[in-house]
């Protein structure tokens, strides 16, 4: 649901995060601040939980020791506040199954110490705002989703240049290999059209590309013989005689014509880069809305290199604005124009940002992203912390944990069961999951864009990417499930296979992770129905016969 | 990512080429047979092909009406053709033939005996010399084949001579074949199998001397002795179902034929020893233990939280300590009597050897692999039970002593090597699929405490280093 990493094919090095990181600031002092913040300061807290170290005594330094008497006897004097200090006001929203948190001071806070929740405008940190104003260009703030939006615009316009580069390479192989003259008399007889050439005009049949050359009025009759015998020879752009008016232009009857017998005519170019496609050809309007259709080549604008298509080409990294579609209609203006947005497009645009409703008068942007947590996370801030209260939208009142704890194990089934909860109900199982990786350390976050229940980050997002995809089964081992005849869910080995297809694609590690269910218990408080439960992980990964042999 | 490129070739390591975590993973490629000319071709032949380095992921012969591409296309099929074209000659000298004698040793105790036997008469409890057993890994119940003579390369890592028959039976000095073994060389078109009409009194007469081959070739012809077999009688011989004496499943002369082709060495895995229903005790052992892991740190949790109770903290650390709610695993090590024994599908089948360690059949060393034979169409994914009493029947395997290191890839490090693992092989109709399980420990590796964790502090903190005042924890503590 929520990460700010790209997942796409794993580019080594997480660079968005960092980038985007020195400018992420505490609004209230966005402008006070130098512009550089290292991360580790900013995410310093793991936990929206204050500590108070005692500054360290160095033996060689016996002032320190005043240092540390100091610290400690104004802490004793005057007693910083109970940790936590701040606690988060949250608000239920049934409708969304999520727990809102709309003072920015706290979605800061929540973000920044411990990565809790996402914004509901964003991928990931609720950065809508700050979006918001560089798209208007107030202020050069960087945001991570730009720099990844960018990143994705520069990979895939080197993928389309790659793949331009390879059809272009092809296309050149293959006019080299075109351009071979035939030699003797009999390999030009053998030739698919200079028989018939030789029948019809017997003074020019060995030299057709001179006929053409010399009378145009010869080049429209014999044209149509050499296009309608050309598809086994090369298939190089071409534009199609279907058009009458086409022996106006000389320029293109010169190249069809040379395509067949090129060396003959001793005075074209051999170099490859004058080939007739790469070659600039002003062509007239018309000729250009007859042929669209059966060739996929546009050539009228200086930028034809980069928008000649071939039937085998990849498609176009801008599909949206891609020139093919506009010009049928004969509209060349129309078409040539929107060629430069195409080539290099502006990043911003593709950007789906939920606009809101503002007067392009107004500068100042109101901030309507709140943050979202999922029901483990506000549970853990609730039952873990303490530092979050949730706030019932019927009643206006603070819910208490136990009937949050009830809520969120009634609304995790499907449809909500009232009565009977069990011990291995989805909320429990993944609460039980997300606790334990919380305790340790780890920052869990939802991994429904991986397949996964969960991705763990080893200190938050924005330093570097998830290396573990958690996949979470429940297992029954207890005598009590036996005797129920309760087992865990078949899975298949297919499904298995496809998880971890698609985490090593991503380059993460899936992890399986089982919950040990205990029995039905009279307990009824999370504590003690928590402790019960056991977790077990196993890494899966798959092993190739032929790279681990030596 | 920098730390989990284990498995990525050198060459895909680019990040221009993004088929490379897709390629990495695909270990089957189809064979390019321009390799195996340049192979083929001695100092006198000369290949057409050549032999230049294979560009990964990228389908090369995908037609765009080039004759460049088609000639490396028809370099390559005439590399394919001239190796398959290529006359394999059987040297008579490598020739081998092997009798199909199924109920030689039909009267042998079966493995699981003999090694609880061996066991409990010679060193009582260390798992590791256990392989270095003689009796270990004979399985002479299973082997169906005596074969003539016992030379080539091949039986380096193949069967056996069964010495602990009485002298001057019939069969005693030979080597004998378990059933995959057999069915690998037939396919391999190194040895002859030949079905008997006589005895074996007859075939292998007054076997005690080391020239009886020779000689009763000479004294009966070989068709009045028997009669050569087919490939598919081989297979009808060889194949059948789990727990049949004397053969074996398809699924698992599959992966064994596929780990032999790929170069391994596989022998059959010992099973392990059949003990006095001790579950109880584990059972309570374990729970002992975890009960000690609780009695000593057992705070009172708040009923409805908050677990981390409102107060002044100096470190971290016991904010996260009071957080440790649920049940962590703390992989152990355990004493050979308490091994659970696992089922069947899920069990240790083949032991596993790299193609480069020096081998003795009659001594193996410690295997580099263990693994498993699961059919994917009749088995789910193993559950907990399945899976923990597989991997507790591998043998303990601890990441590398490096505790002082805290940075991030040693955790991913650690974390990933695991304490045991074994490997799945997942056959879905002759396609084999391996997969390796390793047992974790999240709980060991406390995030918490560690303070140089975080991937990015190192590089983007120059002046941060030292954290004082809000910071996480003090230096001094």
């Amino acid at each position: 649901m929520a990460n700010v990493e790209n997942p796409a094919h794993g580019a080594p090095g997480p660079e968005t995060p960092p980038k985007s990181g020195h400018h992420k600031q505490k609004q209230d002092k966005a402008s006070a601040r130098p512009p550089k913040v290292p991360l580790h300061q900013i995410y310093a807290l793991p936990a929206p939980l204050r500590t108070f170290p005692l500054p360290s005594f160095y033996p060689n330094n016996p002032l320190s020791l005043f240092h540390v008497l100091w610290a400690w006897t104004s802490q004793v004097l005057s007693p910083p506040p109970a940790e936590p200090s701040v606690i988060h006001q949250g608000h239920w929203s049934p409708e969304t199954r999520s727990v809102h948190i709309r003072d920015p001071k706290s979605i800061r806070a929540l973000w920044e110490q411990g990565f809790f929740g996402k914004g509901n405008y964003s991928r990931s940190e609720p950065n809508w705002l700050k979006r918001e104003q560089s798209r208007q260009g107030q202020g050069d703030k960087k945001v991570s989703e730009l720099v990844t939006v960018q990143r994705r615009e520069e990979r895939k316009m080197m993928k389309w240049d790659r793949a331009r580069k390879e059809q272009e390479a092809i296309l050149k192989t293959r006019l080299e290999e075109a351009w071979v003259a035939p030699v003797g008399p009999k390999e030009l007889l053998a030739l698919p059209n200079s028989l018939r050439e030789l029948h019809m005009s017997p003074l020019g049949g060995l030299t057709n590309g001179h006929t053409t050359r010399d009378g145009l009025s010869h080049t429209t009759a014999t044209q149509t013989q050499i296009d309608s015998t050309r598809p086994g020879v090369s298939s190089t752009n071409i534009p199609s005689p279907l058009v009458p008016e086409l022996s106006v232009n000389g320029d293109l009857i010169d190249e069809t014509a040379k395509v067949p017998f090129p060396q003959l005519n001793g005075d074209y170019p051999h170099s490859p880069s004058e080939t007739p496609t790469t070659k600039p050809v002003g062509t007239s309007p018309d000729i250009v809305a007859s042929t669209l259709k059966r060739r996929k080549s546009v050539r009228f604008s200086p930028t034809v290199e980069s928008t000649t298509f071939q039937l085998g080409d990849p498609p176009s990294p801008h599909i949206g604005s891609s020139t093919n579609g506009k010009v049928p209609n004969g509209d060349v203006n129309h078409g040539a124009q929107s060629l430069p947005p195409a080539v290099d497009g502006d990043p911003s645009e593709v950007l789906d940002v939920p606009v809101a409703p503002e007067s392009p008068a107004a500068s100042e942007i109101v901030d309507r992203e709140h943050l979202q947590l999922t029901p483990e996370e506000a549970f853990y801030l609730v039952f873990g912390l303490g530092a979050l209260s949730v706030i019932d939208p019927a009643s206006g009142e603070n819910m208490a944990a136990q009937n949050l704890f009830h809520l969120f194990r009634q609304l995790s089934y499907f449809p909500h069961k009232m009565a009977s909860l069990r011990p291995d109900d989805p909320f429990l199982v993944q609460y039980a999951v997300y606790h334990h990786f919380r305790s340790l350390g780890w920052v869990p976050r939802p991994g429904i864009k991986f397949g996964v229940d969960w991705l763990l980050y080893i200190g938050g997002p924005v330093f570097s990417h998830a290396e573990f995809a958690v996949m979470v089964l429940p297992a029954y081992t207890d005598p009590y499930w036996k005797s129920q005849g309760q087992g865990p869910p078949k899975k298949s080995w297919q499904w298995l296979h496809s998880i971890n297809r698609v985490q090593s694609h991503a380059l993460k590690t899936l992890v399986i992770v089982y919950v040990d269910i205990p029995p039905p218990t009279q307990a009824s408080d999370p504590a003690a129905l928590l402790k019960q439960y056991k977790i077990r992980e196993f890494v899966m990964k798959r092993w190739l016969s032929n790279r681990s042999r030596d | 990512m920098p730390f989990d490129d284990e498995d990525l070739p050198p060459a895909s390591l680019n990040s221009a080429s993004d088929d490379a975590a897709f390629d990495a993973e695909d270990g089957d490629k189809a064979q390019d047979f321009r390799l195996f000319t340049s192979l083929l071709a001695g100092p006198g032949k000369k290949s057409q092909a050549s032999s230049k380095a294979i560009r990964r992921g990228e389908k090369d012969f995908e037609s765009h009406g080039t004759r460049a591409q088609e000639s490396v296309l028809e370099s390559s099929r005439s590399a394919m053709h001239e190796v398959l074209s290529y006359t394999r000659q059987h040297q008579p000298r490598n020739a081998l033939r092997g009798w199909y004698f199924p109920d030689r040793w039909a009267d042998m105790p079966p493995e699981s005996d003999s090694t609880a036997d061996a066991t409990t008469n010679k060193q009582s409890s260390d798992r590791s010399t256990k392989s270095g057993d003689p009796v270990q890994g004979l399985f002479a119940r299973e082997r169906v084949v005596a074969l003539e003579s016992d030379k080539g390369t091949m039986l380096s890592s193949m069967g056996r001579v069964i010495t602990s028959a009485e002298k001057s039976t019939p069969g005693r000095l030979k080597t004998w074949l378990l059933p995959e073994e057999a069915l690998f060389l037939i396919e391999r078109g190194t040895l002859d199998l030949w079905w008997p009409a006589r005895g074996i009194e007859e075939v292998f007469p007054a076997d005690d001397g080391q020239e009886t081959s020779q000689m009763n070739a000479g004294k009966l012809e070989d068709y009045e002795l028997g009669v050569p077999l087919s490939l598919q009688a081989a297979y009808a011989l060889f194949i059948g179902r789990d727990g049949e004496r004397g053969k074996i499943s398809l699924e698992k002369y599959q992966v064994y034929a596929n780990l032999r082709r790929t170069g391994y060495r596989v022998l059959r895995a010992t099973p392990l020893i059949l003990q006095s229903p001790s579950s109880q005790t584990t059972r309570s052992l374990w729970q002992w233990l975890f009960s000690l892991l609780h009695n000593t740190s057992k705070p009172r949790y708040p009923e409805y939280g908050p677990l981390v109770r409102p107060g002044l903290y100096r470190s971290y650390v016991p904010v996260f300590e009071q957080l440790a709610l649920i049940q962590r695993h703390k992989p152990s090590p355990l004493p050979p009597s308490e091994v659970p024994q696992p089922e069947d599908p899920f069990k240790i089948h083949f032991y596993v050897w790299k193609s480069t360690s020096s081998f003795m059949k009659t001594k193996p060393p410690p295997p580099d692999f263990q693994m498993a034979v699961v059919d994917a169409r009749d088995s789910s994914i193993p559950t907990l039970e399945q899976l923990d009493n597989l991997l507790l029947s591998t043998p303990w395997d601890p990441p590398r002593n490096d505790e002082g290191k805290h940075g991030a890839g040693f955790v991913y490090k650690r974390l990933k090597h695991g304490w045991r693992n074994a490997i799945l092989a997942i056959v879905d109709r002759g396609l084999i699929s391996y997969m390796r399980f390793t047992e974790m420990a999240f709980g060991e590796e406390l995030l918490y405490e560690n303070i140089n964790v975080r991937p990015k502090a190192k590089r983007g903190g120059r002046g941060g280093r030292g954290r004082g005042g809000g910071r996480g924890r003090g230096r001094g503590r």
